[in-house]
């Protein structure tokens, strides 16, 4: 019994050990949530604005050959931006991506360049031996948007050469703190934005169509890929602050059942002893 | 630089206002009526009135000047796009700085340290590589930044 109880003893101090760590960790998330959070919240006005400008200059345009709306080119090579974690302990968020990665890649009909961002992503691409697009251009921590933006103009230029014909990204989509998807989009050429039916605007382009597109479509790519990477890093302290949450709280219920087990052993203990002397006191008297 | 200014005057009998909004991905950085604005296009700077026809437009960088009917407002940006529409003007800047937002020391710093750069670079025969482009832009941002806090205390 007494070597029971010291198993129990070491078992307490291991889950308190767990709780506080695991309880440390999901604050530190939290602080984290928030601040990109709102970053988030902050860069959504950009986007959604952009997102009408294109709307609306898409639907009075039509005539446009600009490379990044060229359309049905037979597709050689295709890249996909992967973007994943620097660590695990977040639920599944890494898993979530990689399994899209995965599927995307074996359903590809073509040779794919992956540039992956973030420790997991990269491990994942090395241990599939896929190939990788560019190695300058791969990220462990994005933190400011001008990194998200240097990082989109390395990767279109690729495009722009014609290394890759099309470019893909898949990332995680924030809903809100409970709720983040991990989701597929075209990048390049822009598909969607352009082709909503809005209401034709009879715009004067300065200083013309051409000249315009040029300006505004590098911007809205890069703009899509720094607001999808803020998301991202959005979802991952948000996967993380859940999942360290509910690790806590296992911790601390684990933790009591244990300290009630001590207790109960303790209790017998001392009643067996008790036991053995008044018996022992019997048997004398 | 040739300013091309292509101000389109509203009439009087629709004098309105414009609303105006300037965005960057770190947030609006400005929102509100003026009479009026001039912005640097990319062929040069335009001014735009109330009433102004539906227009889109590349921004480089420049100053930026909000009129008021008291003072005029300005900012500096390093570029984006610009659409006006129903009196409604929407700037998106890379970056964009009010001119009260604008520390003029780190400004000034910022500028000193470009030009010793790229002054090293034209001595230098070959040796240390540095990236002149970078150099160059900083150095225009930072004197843009310098411009917006000169125009801003002249008007005022």
């Amino acid at each position: 019994m007494p070597k029971n109880l010291r198993v129990l003893r070491r078992k307490i101090r291991t889950t308190e050990s767990i709780h506080q760590i695991t309880r440390a960790m999901s604050m530190v998330s939290g602080v984290q949530l928030r601040r990109v959070q709102s970053r988030v919240e902050l860069s959504r006005a950009y986007f959604r604005r952009l997102t009408e400008i294109m709307s609306r200059v898409g639907a009075g345009d039509t005539t446009s050959d600009h490379p990044y709306l060229r359309r049905n080119t037979e597709e050689k090579r295709i890249g996909l931006i992967l973007v994943a974690g620097d660590r695990g302990l977040c639920g599944g968020y890494n898993a979530g991506v990689l399994r899209l990665a995965n599927q995307f890649v074996q359903d590809a009909q073509v040779p794919v360049s992956v540039v992956p961002i973030g420790v997991r992503a990269v491990d994942y691409v090395r241990r599939n031996g896929w190939t990788v697009l560019d190695k300058a251009s791969m990220l462990y921590e994005v933190e400011d948007a001008s990194q998200a933006s240097r990082i989109a103009r390395a990767i279109m230029k690729h495009f722009d050469t014609g290394t890759i014909d099309s470019l893909h990204i898949i990332y995680t989509r924030f809903v809100s703190t409970a709720r983040y998807v991990p989701t597929y989009e075209q990048l390049l050429p822009i598909v969607g934005d352009l082709e909503e039916t809005h209401q034709a605007v009879e715009y004067i382009y300065e200083p013309n169509a051409a000249e315009f597109l040029h300006d505004l479509l590098p911007l809205a790519a890069e703009a899509r890929l720094s607001y999808y990477l803020l998301q991202s890093l959005a979802s991952e302290h948000a996967a993380r602050m859940v999942a360290m949450t509910t690790s806590a709280d296992n911790a601390e219920k684990l933790g009591e059942d244990l300290v009630r087990e001590l207790n109960r052993g303790r209790q017998q203990k001392i009643t067996d002893e008790v036991l053995e002397v008044v018996s022992g006191a019997e048997a004398l008297g | 630089m040739t300013a091309l200014f292509c101000a389109i005057w509203g009439r009087n009998w629709m004098n309105r206002e414009l609303t105006v909004e300037i965005v960057t991905q770190s947030g609006v950085q400005y929102r509100g009526t003026v009479d009026g604005l001039v912005v640097p296009g990319t062929l040069g700077y335009l001014g735009i009135r109330p009433g102004h026809a539906p227009l889109v437009t590349g921004l480089t960088i420049g100053v930026i000047t909000l009129r008021q009917p008291t003072h005029d407002l300005h900012a500096a940006i390093t570029g984006g796009v610009m659409e006006v529409l129903d009196n409604h003007v929407t700037i998106l800047a890379d970056t964009a700085e009010m001119a009260e937002d604008i520390d003029i020391k780190r400004a000034r710093s910022a500028m000193q340290r470009a030009q010793d750069r790229l002054i090293a670079n034209s001595k230098r025969t070959s040796a240390t590589y540095i990236d002149v482009d970078r150099a160059r832009a900083a150095l225009l941002r930072a004197v843009n930044r310098l411009q917006v806090v000169q125009k801003a205390d002249l008007s005022s």
